[in-house]
């Protein structure tokens, strides 16, 4: 294939261009619409399933921490409940010195020190002194048990203190009192169940079910302005009751639940990350719960799962991509393909011309054909015309820049034959017709084709010569009929003159010897050339100088007939008729027949030609009647197709069909006995008609009749 | 000048037979005014535009017969010259032809030719015509030709 095929617009291509265009766009679109969505309702299932985690979680560890706490308050219960360990610590209450009894309450605490996860238990005064002890070392007492006494006079069951981590020792406690027996006058014992809560708590809170990167329970509480966390965090060491974080930090999830709030947070957690919580004050504590997870662990995999997605969305454009630009390259080859057998079947070139504003001018478009048109490639004139314009005729140069200029002005087809002088093919004509354009940058683009026209053009030079050769052979013979016309005359007149002269002068001799009757006179011969033999002979010559004198006159007819000047114009039949059978009516009637005008359509004609043309027709058919039987002429007419057609029907003698084709010769006579004439006038009526634009045939039967039909122009609506 | 001067008739044909025949048809017709013949136009023309010598005489009163195709100088042209020459312009020309050709007719009426005869002259007709001539050419007085004289 020549040609660059985008440059072509293919109108239908364009529209498949825009149509593929916005179906890939369309399919972009929902294809990114599906992958956002889905991503959005994965997220939104991690996050579920995350909060359903957490949920979950924190339910059971406030159940087990709630558990927790009323076993350790239950512990104390069932010590105290014993009866004879109470009926000691009576006896203990109502007498300190008694050793006996605490004794026994040593070893009771001892005992039960052994079975339960308690590091110290202690019997002490309302005053907090211990009194009886048991555990691996003695423990001071803490600050906090002067309010946990109070609370469990006021409540009357054992209660469970806060927790403590002492100053010097580092270790936690969390201190379990009751009230454990009264004597007399308010002497009250108080016992104490000490436990370290990283042994059995914070390995509860720590446990997570499943692996988790960063899940974790804890628990919290207030301490004035200030959130305490109470046991040791995954993410911070040494965290337990250390790390204080005040309690208007509104997004922390502690903070929420320790203002009440329970149920899922999303929040910024102690070290400022991003958090999902469950948080939930724990009934019957001042403490709150708090079970959370980093937002990003729930989210973990969702960037995966998004760049997964985009790359899918990504592979799935590029493909639909290029499945769309397939689709529009294989429409393009399809039209291009098209274009170029069609091309390639189009004699000559199909191109693009464009004409930039600066009078430059290249061919973007040429097909093959142009190697025959103008001997270039179509490579060679895609950027610039110049080759093209090279091999132009120098004298058709000018004239042809000229209309391209004023075709690319007035937006004119450009129609145009020029000569291009070719290395191969030399001389030879071309023509061109284009189509132009405007086009946005103000040059002008035209779409044409370019034909070989040199053997139409060398043909029309040759026809054009014939028909001058034509013309002058006609003129000449013109005259040679006018002049040999006039000059087989000048001959004949002295024919004629002289034999007159020799009838006169014979009249005179003969009267003469009638003078002398007497005379001799042998064998009658004198008498016979006076009576009969000269006056035959000049009955001979006399006659023949006659009809030739009628030929030559009727030869001059027809040359004049030739000579004349047609006009064709309008001509109204019905009036020119009128005038031709009004003028042989008198002979129409001498001869008995019957002459008849239909209604005839007007034709375009010279009125001249058309009057001789009909008056010879109908005088021929007046001449060679059928004897016996009476003569009817009848001229009719009508309409076909742009034609106007006469019929001039006889029902004379007609004639046979080997003389149908003479009778248009010049002196021709089917029956020279039957009536005057020269045979002439079917002649003068076949040139006539010619001349005028018409043609003229005869069909005949012997013994029927004629019909000679005549077809001139339609008349045109002009007057 | 003399009123009974007989008017020359001059005959301008190439043809001998013609020449006869016309002179025949004069004689039968009883015109016995002077003849003079001419072969062609340019004899014609010479007789007629040398005033003097070999020439036409002036004052004296012409008429020429004329054959339309002659040598050298035809008919028409003779007519025409005839027709522009101020001092011939008067001259009677009857024109002599062998057809009747319509537009020939016209062309010659319009030079200004007085009459108009078809060849080949048949007895009767030609005579017709010449005894109108003769009967014009006695009883009318026809202009005499002058140099420069003018009526």
């Amino acid at each position: 294939m020549g040609g660059d095929l985008r440059h072509i617009p293919v109108s239908g291509l364009a529209v498949i261009k825009r149509r593929l265009t916005a179906v890939f766009i369309v399919a972009a679109a929902a294809l990114a619409a599906g992958g956002l969505w889905y991503h959005a309702h994965f997220r939104e299932s991690k996050r579920a399933a995350a909060e359903k985690l957490l949920l979950s979680i924190e339910q059971i560890k406030s159940a087990e921490l709630a558990l927790w706490r009323q076993e350790r308050v239950s512990d104390l219960s069932l010590l105290l409940d014993n009866g004879v360990f109470s009926a000691y610590l009576r006896r203990f209450a109502a007498s300190p010195s008694d050793l006996e009894a605490a004794g026994v309450i040593r070893s009771r605490l001892r005992a039960f020190l052994k079975h339960k996860n308690y590091k110290y238990a202690a019997l002490a005064d309302a005053e907090c002194k211990v009194l009886v002890s048991a555990g691996e070392k003695p423990e001071p007492m803490c600050p906090q048990l002067e309010s946990l006494v109070p609370r469990t006079l006021a409540s009357g069951r054992p209660e469970m203190g806060e927790f403590y981590r002492s100053r010097e020792g580092g270790s936690f406690h969390i201190d379990v009192l009751a009230q454990a027996a009264q004597a007399g006058r308010g002497r009250r014992l108080f016992l104490l169940l000490r436990l370290d809560p990283s042994e059995y708590l914070y390995p509860l809170l720590q446990t997570w079910p499943g692996g988790s990167e960063t899940g974790e329970t804890l628990l919290v509480a207030r301490e004035g302005d200030e959130i305490v966390f109470l046991n040791d965090l995954r993410h911070v060491k040494d965290a337990a009751l250390n790390l204080r974080v005040p309690v208007t930090a509104a997004r922390l999830p502690a903070a929420m639940a320790l203002n009440g709030f329970s149920g899922l947070v999303r929040g910024t957690d102690y070290r400022g990350v991003d958090v999902l919580a469950a948080v939930n004050p724990l009934p019957g504590s001042s403490w709150a719960m708090v079970t959370k997870m980093d937002w990003d662990e729930v989210m973990a995999g969702t960037t995966r799962v998004a760049i997964l997605l985009a790359l899918l969305g990504l592979a799935l454009l590029a493909a639909l991509g290029a499945g769309t630009f397939a689709m529009f390259r294989g429409q393009e080859e399809k039209a291009g393909e098209m274009l170029a057998r069609l091309t390639e079947q189009v004699p000559g070139v199909v191109y693009q011309y464009r004409l930039y504003p600066d009078g430059r001018s290249c061919f973007p478009y040429a097909s093959p054909g142009i190697a025959q048109i103008y001997e270039v490639t179509p490579e060679q004139v895609r950027e610039d015309a110049t080759p093209v314009f090279s091999r132009l005729h120098p004298d058709d140069l000018k004239s042809t820049s000229e209309a391209i200029f004023a075709s690319a002005r007035d937006l004119s087809i450009f129609h145009w034959e020029f000569r291009v002088v070719l290395p191969e093919q030399g001389l030879r004509w071309r023509l061109c017709d284009a189509r132009p354009e405007r086009l946005p940058d103000g040059g002008t683009l035209w779409y044409g084709i370019i034909t070989d026209v040199t053997e139409r053009k060398r043909a029309e030079e040759t026809m054009r010569k014939l028909n001058r050769d034509l013309a002058e052979k006609n003129r000449e013979l013109e005259n040679f009929l006018y002049v040999t016309s006039h000059d087989l005359r000048s001959p004949l007149v002295n024919i004629q003159g002289f034999s007159q002269n020799l009838v006169e002068h014979f009249a005179a001799l003969k009267a003469y010897a009638e003078k002398f009757p007497g005379a001799p006179d042998e064998g009658g011969s004198v008498k016979a050339l006076l009576e009969e033999k000269v006056p035959a002979a000049l009955d001979f010559i006399t006659g023949s100088a006659a009809k030739m004198d009628r030929l030559i006159t009727a030869l001059l007819r027809l040359s004049r007939a030739g000579r004349a000047a047609v006009t064709p114009r309008k001509v109204d039949m019905n009036a020119l008729m009128l005038q031709v059978t009004s003028y042989f009516s008198f002979r129409a009637q001498q001869a008995g027949a019957e002459l008849v005008c239909g209604d005839l359509p007007p034709c375009t004609a010279d009125r001249e030609a058309l009057n001789q043309v009909f008056s010879n027709l109908v005088e021929n058919a007046l001449k060679y009647g059928q004897p016996g039987r009476p003569l009817r002429v009848e001229i009719s007419g009508r309409r076909a197709d742009g034609r106007s057609v006469y019929e001039v029907r006889d029902n004379g003698r007609g004639m046979e069909a080997a003389e149908a084709g003479k009778i248009w010769q010049l002196f021709y006579r089917v029956d020279p006995a039957a009536a005057d004439g020269e045979g002439v006038g079917l002649a003068l009526v076949k040139a006539l008609a010619e001349k005028s634009g018409g043609s003229v045939e005869v069909s005949s039967e012997p013994g029927k009749g004629s019909v000679f039909r005549l077809d001139f122009p339609a008349a045109k609506d002009e007057p | 000048m003399n009123e009974h001067e007989p008017v020359t008739i001059l005959l301008a044909e190439d043809d001998d037979g013609h020449a006869r025949l016309v002179r025949d048809r004069l004689e039968a017709a009883g015109v016995n005014n002077p003849q003079l013949r001419f072969r062609d136009g340019q004899e014609a023309w010479d007789y007629l535009s040398r005033a003097g010598g070999a020439g036409r005489e002036p004052g004296k009163p012409y008429l020429l017969l004329l054959d339309i195709r002659m040598p050298r100088l035809d008919g028409v042209e003779l007519l025409r010259r005839i027709k522009t020459d101020p001092g011939l312009k008067k001259l009677p020309v009857i024109m002599l032809t062998t057809t009747d050709d319509p537009r020939e007719v016209d062309a010659c009426y319009e030079l200004g030719c007085s009459s108009y005869l078809t060849k080949p002259v048949a007895f009767a007709e030609f005579s017709e015509v010449i005894k109108r001539l003769g009967l014009f050419l006695s009883v009318i007085r026809v202009s005499k030709l002058s140099d420069g004289e003018d009526a």
